[in-house]
């Protein structure tokens, strides 16, 4: 169960912290940072550097992501800026721009 | 509340949200949240959830800690957990017992004196 859930039709505009897992199905525009899982959902729009465990994109997201763990733009999601994760995975009908720095 | 409706958003109690708010459904806060909330919707501020700011809303539900005006369209329900600060404006307001509130308090209503005041 999430701890946070964004919905659909909120927008937040400045910075979310947190330990726990965050679900984004609505607007953010700012700074997210979290040590749990983020889900930004399909009809999610975010302008955020995002920090996290894990990030998984079906929505769109304009910023700059640093996971410890992995980064996952699914099919539909669309990720503009520079990824810096262990793991990372384009599925088929996703979109990216940006640089990826695995730490190798 | 459920939790899992699409309309719903609920900030964790681990989760500190600096900034605003706006937009529609419902809103659960059970963590902090330093800025002003605007929503088309009802707004809870659960037991252990902190405002620091302005909220704007159809109907508001205080278990937790308010620091800022409140006006909604509907009613303000102050539960018996609750510590407010601040100015209350809606349609109706409840305030249980062994809530910790310092209001200015308004809503709206016509006091009726009758026909004995209107024949001095």
């Amino acid at each position: 169960m999430a701890g946070t859930v964004i919905g659909e039709g909120l927008t937040i505009e400045g910075d979310i912290t947190g330990d726990e897992e965050i679900v984004i199905h609505g607007n953010l525009r700012g700074r997210l940072t979290t040590r749990d899982a983020v889900t930004v959902g399909s009809t999610a729009i975010v302008g955020a550097d995002i920090t996290g465990s894990s990030l998984s994109v079906a929505g769109q997201v304009t910023g700059d992501v640093t996971a410890s763990e992995r980064v996952d733009i699914q099919a539909g999601g669309k990720l503009v800026g520079d990824i810096k994760a262990a793991r990372f995975t384009i599925a088929d009908g996703a979109s990216f721009k940006g640089n990826v720095d695995m730490e190798v | 509340m459920t939790r899992h409706t699409p309309e719903l958003s609920v900030l964790g109690p681990a989760t500190r949200v600096t900034g605003r708010i706006n937009g529609a459904g419902g809103l659960r806060i059970e963590g902090a949240v330093k800025g002003d909330v605007n929503v088309q919707g009802e707004t809870e501020i659960a037991e252990g959830g902190s405002l620091e700011g302005n909220v704007q809303g159809v109907a508001l539900e205080i278990a937790g800690n308010l620091l800022g005006d409140a006006r909604t369209e509907g009613a303000i329900l102050v539960r018996s957990s609750a510590k407010v600060r601040g100015e209350l404006r809606a349609a109706q307001v409840a305030i249980e017992p062994g809530a910790r509130v310092s209001v200015r308090l308004e809503t709206d209503f016509e006091l009726d004196f009758g026909v004995a005041a209107r024949r001095r």
